[in-house]
């Protein structure tokens, strides 16, 4: 990635997790600052600058969600937490408040460096690859035109109402990051529409059907169940 | 017949006392009046009589009240009226005044003992009413069957005097009472009493067999036992009979408490055990599950360090690697049928698109079907269904491993979705070799477990899963062996009213 190796600050309290993520991430070139408590974290976060922080969310000492808030009050740095299978609502949470990904335990090493990857790449300031800039946008046989609002699949150009339009840039915006139900609800139909996540999984439906090979086994307009919909380029 | 004769005898006796006793006072009363009280007037002697037999009357038998009053009238017209000492009568008087006599004697003789009779009456109900309230008040006490047979067999020893056997049945409605206790009572005959309806309360007297007769103890909802008592233990007296009968009530009342009471303390031991359960499965999962989980990493981070290239290490790692993910798997289905068990799940329903939901386990399995090709068919007018999107993801994904781990690679699995009737109803079937037919309810049940296919154990909690959780949608869910064609469940979500949308101008 770069030749100067990135800081990650990593909070979690349980030591065996701790042990491997710090093994996975210094095997690729990462200089990792553990720590087991909220608290201490912080103290960390605030001497070395990391450029990503990973959370868990179930720590002892704080709520996560609350330690992502009082992060965001003052720093930008990218957050990705930490979270078991059974707390969907604390991940939404965590999102909304300002984390920019989620991982669920257990998860493999390729995951962990997949999601990494992601989020250290949409931040502007990273010297990143991302083409946010660039009027098109490609992922699989599907090509958006954004200066011209349109979309080509395999070179022939396809039809999408305003809405599908607007959630597709949408996600292309944030590729490879998971966006809440609540988020594209709020930027798409406006904060009126925020608790009628139906709606978008009608939409979703639809532009799946556009957009997919097979609109039941999508390979890039995936579902986050219970938190919201990512879109993976490859 | 002996015991009657004797006490006939008796009376007969006592009688004759009687008798002679009130002779004796007469004689005393006429020699004393004769001797020393001569200047009496007539009408006063007459007086002196008429006290006596009154006295006679009220508290000796009216055989002697008679007696005195004939002795009486030929006593006072012998001595006191002349000619002395001698019964000629010359006045129809005379025979008024022993008219009168023996209607006084035997009016107050009649009155005495209707008033005697009266007070005997009295004294049976108080003792009865007594004796009904020290049951009640005894019973009230109990907490157990012992204490109950104890008060019972007093009830009926102070009461009846009879020979009676109480019987209980057991949690079948049958009889166990030791067969020494009751070899002439007819166990069979009493449990149809047992099971026989509700008796008006004249009839139950008349369920005799033998010497006995069965009466039920009557609960509030059925009978609760039988007691067995001599046929002659009330002696046909309505009073004895109406005695026994509320008695029996308040002892059946008695039981059926006490066998509720048995019933809740049950209920409650099993409710803490299966908390006890409960608790431990949760501790162990989430004790299995983060050391596994690092382990799950570390192997990861094996394969990471290892050469680039193929190298034998990389192999073993990968199935480490996936042998550890299948136990996180098992761990996680015991803790869903935990949390199911315990009603902490609480369903966060939303309208789904049932092919999202599909898609989604589809994607989360998709490492463990690797070797299995899914045939995914929706049709075009499913309706938006409340759900709860993660938990109907595990139902897919349970049944979708269940094909992974039992049918061999190269199956087919067929998801079809289509809309019957109130239902949309999702059909799961795979062309493998399925579960031995008869089993079509028992795959349901917890720890039960498929053909083992492909190795691998899990801990048989897939399908209690997905029963649970499609249940808990007002759903329903059948299995179906297919000869020779493999596995098929039906899954039918009711259709609700789903809410309405409005689409994008074209």
């Amino acid at each position: 990635m770069t030749a100067v190796a990135q800081n990650v600050v990593l909070i979690e309290d349980e030591a065996m997790i701790r042990r491997y993520v710090s093994m996975a991430l210094s095997a690729s070139g990462f200089k990792v600052w553990e720590s087991g408590t909220a608290q201490q974290g912080l103290v960390e976060t605030v001497s070395r600058r990391p450029d990503l922080i990973i959370l868990d969310l179930g720590l002892p000492d704080r709520d996560g969600v609350d330690v992502i808030r009082e992060l965001r009050n003052w720093c930008e740095i990218p957050i990705l937490v930490l979270s078991v299978r059974t707390e969907e609502g604390q991940k939404v949470e965590a999102l909304d408040a300002g984390a920019d990904d989620y991982l669920t335990k257990p998860f493999g090493v390729p995951e962990l460096q997949a999601r990494i990857r992601a989020v250290l790449r949409r931040r502007p300031n990273q010297g990143s690859d991302f083409q946010n800039d660039d009027s098109t946008f490609e992922f699989g046989d599907i090509k958006v035109d954004r200066a011209h609002r349109r979309v080509f699949r395999a070179g022939e150009p396809i039809h999408l109402t305003p809405t599908e339009y607007q959630i597709l840039t949408l996600l292309v915006a944030n590729v490879g990051r998971v966006l809440t139900h609540r988020f594209i609800l709020q930027k798409v139909w406006g904060p009126d529409y925020v608790d009628r996540p139906h709606y978008l999984r009608v939409f979703m439906a639809g532009l799946r059907r556009k957009i997919e090979s097979n609109s039941s086994t999508p390979r890039h307009l995936m579902t986050e169940t219970g938190i919201g919909y990512r879109l993976v380029r490859d | 017949m002996s015991l009657s004769r004797r006490w006939n005898l008796q009376e007969w006796r006592g009688s004759v006392r009687e008798i002679v006793f009130i002779i004796s006072v007469i004689g005393t009363a006429t020699w004393a009046i004769r001797q020393k009280l001569n200047h009496l007037l007539l009408s006063t002697v007459f007086m002196v009589y008429l006290f006596l037999v009154f006295l006679a009357a009220l508290k000796l038998s009216r055989l002697s009240a008679v007696t005195a009053s004939i002795a009486c009238t030929i006593v006072y017209y012998y001595y006191f009226i002349p000619p002395y000492a001698s019964f000629e009568i010359h006045d129809l008087q005379y025979f008024f005044d022993l008219t009168l006599m023996l209607v006084i004697a035997l009016t107050t003789s009649h009155m005495a003992s209707g008033l005697k009779t009266q007070i005997t009456l009295a004294q049976n109900r108080e003792r009865r009413i007594r004796s009904l309230f020290e049951l009640a008040k005894d019973l009230t006490g109990i907490s157990e069957p012992e204490q109950l047979i104890h008060t019972c067999h007093r009830f009926v020893a102070d009461n009846f005097q009879t020979r009676y056997v109480l019987l209980i049945p057991d949690v079948q409605g049958r009889f166990t009472t030791p067969a020494s206790e009751c070899h002439e009572v007819d166990l069979k005959f009493a449990e149809q009493i047992l099971h026989r309806e509700v008796y008006s309360d004249s009839d139950v007297f008349q369920n005799i067999a033998g010497d006995f007769v069965y009466l039920p103890l009557r609960g509030s909802s059925d009978n609760q036992g039988i007691l067995v008592v001599d046929r002659t233990a009330t002696k046909g007296s309505a009073e004895q009979e109406s005695l026994l009968w509320t008695g029996m009530t308040l002892i059946g009342l008695a039981l059926e408490r006490l066998r509720y009471a048995a019933r809740a303390r049950q209920a409650s031991l099993e409710v803490e055990s299966e908390r006890l359960r409960n608790a431990l499965l949760a501790s162990l999962s989430h004790d299995i599950r983060t050391p596994v989980a690092a382990m799950a990493g570390i192997a990861d981070a094996m394969i990471l360090s290892l050469p680039p290239g193929s190298h034998p290490v990389h192999g073993m790692l990968d199935s480490m690697r996936q042998q550890i993910a299948m136990m996180l798997s098992d761990v996680d289905k015991l803790l869903d049928m935990t949390r199911l068990h315990r009603d902490i799940v609480t369903l966060h329903k939303e309208w789904q698109v049932l092919e999202e939901v599909v898609g989604a386990a589809l994607e989360r399995c998709r490492n463990i079907l690797q070797g299995h090709e899914v045939v995914v068919t929706m049709a075009e007018d499913i309706p938006l269904l409340e759900m709860d999107a993660m938990m109907m993801e595990r139902v897919f994904c349970n049944l979708l491993e269940n094909v992974a781990r039992h049918t061999p690679a190269g199956t087919q699995v067929n998801i079809e979705a289509n809309v019957e009737d109130q239902y949309v109803v999702v059909h799961f079937a795979d062309d493998g070799p399925g579960f031995p037919s008869g089993q079509e309810e028992a795959i349901f049940s917890e720890f039960v477990h498929g053909q083992r296919m492909t190795g691998t154990v899990g801990v048989g909690l897939g399908l209690a899963i997905v029963q649970s959780v499609v249940k808990a949608h007002g759903g329903k869910i059948g299995a179906e062996h297919r000869h020779q064609r493999g596995a098929s469940f039906k899954l039918f979500f009711p259709i609700g009213d789903p809410p309405d949308i409005i689409l994008d101008q074209e």
